[in-house]
């Protein structure tokens, strides 16, 4: 059976438009799930995640230089970004830790951003963690064939490029 | 394609969400911000901070990707290095209520300013003329 992707959208601020993507038939998408499994396991990693991605929608709009490219084979992205050679940070209780928590997303202009799905990375390279290197493999699948629907014109903009519009029964085959 | 009108984002922080890490995310993406934007004004990049700094161009980056919590002490380099205040302290205001008669002959104390009956407004004063 071919996997395949439909769009969903999740929430519009000011500056930047959210999406997300469920798979197959599955009604929650996989932003959702990973705030799921994340409110629990690793509330405030997800709490930093989640009001960074609140502030940068509201203020800055989805700058290049706020997201690391991390790609095998298109233009996936993680959340939050980092140095080349530094772990992101965050604060617990005053200590400053790495944020090791990875939210994979596709960021398709400063306005419109695809959100996926990720967990804690555990090794240097997102291939070798046997949490994210699922996540990391959807993501890039997810980004290509994405892409592609834009080439074919299935995913279009709007007049502004602050928006993009499908029809409803678009799937993204994987 | 329609929105939800459920923001899953705003609920989540609002059931949960810690007013610390909320401070703590919009000073950090503030400053890189203002950074970024310095930068972009002179004509450099990060690359040259790092050297002005000497510093590594990969902890340069870090900072300016809103991720980096920041001592004052490094503000202050910055700040140094590129002559132009990050942050700006705000001087704290002192209100002071004027209470003005006109054509009275009553003795007024000079320091009883509490019981104003003349306020300051945005379009001027507002006086009670007696």
């Amino acid at each position: 059976m071919n996997t395949f992707a439909h769009i969903k959208p999740i929430a519009r601020y000011n500056k930047v438009a959210y999406y997300s993507v469920c798979i197959n038939d599955n009604k929650t998408s996989l932003f959702e799930e990973f705030i799921n499994h994340h409110s629990e396991r690793n509330r405030k990693k997800l709490n930093h995640v989640l009001e960074w991605i609140k502030i940068i929608g509201d203020k800055y709009g989805a700058q290049n230089h706020l997201f690391r490219p991390e790609a095998a084979i298109a233009d996936a992205s993680a959340l939050p970004p980092k140095g080349k050679d530094r772990e992101p940070c965050y604060t617990e209780l005053g200590k400053t830790k790495a944020n090791n928590i990875r939210l994979y997303c596709l960021r398709a202009n400063e306005n419109v951003v695809f959100l996926f799905n990720g967990d804690i990375k555990t090794t240097r390279y997102a291939q070798d963690c046997p949490n994210v290197k699922d996540h990391f493999t959807l993501a890039n699948r997810l980004t290509k064939a994405i892409d592609l629907a834009f080439v074919e014109k299935d995913i279009v903009w709007n007049d502004d490029f602050t928006l993009i519009n499908c029809t409803s029964d678009l799937k993204l085959f994987l | 394609m329609e929105f939800p009108k459920n923001n899953i984002i705003n609920d989540w922080l609002h059931e949960n969400g810690n007013p610390e890490i909320t401070k703590l995310v919009e000073k950090n993406l503030a400053i890189a911000n203002k950074i970024h934007e310095m930068l972009e004004e002179r004509g450099l990049k990060a690359a040259d901070l790092a050297r002005m700094l000497k510093k590594t161009p990969s902890e340069i980056s870090k900072w300016l990707t809103g991720t980096h919590t920041f001592t004052t002490k490094t503000i202050t380099k910055i700040e140094t290095i590129l002559g132009e205040d990050i942050i700006h302290i705000e001087a704290q205001k002192e209100i002071v209520y004027f209470k003005i008669y006109v054509n009275q002959e009553e003795e007024i104390e000079e320091t009883s300013f509490e019981n104003s009956e003349v306020f300051a407004t945005e379009g001027g004063l507002e006086k009670k003329v007696s």
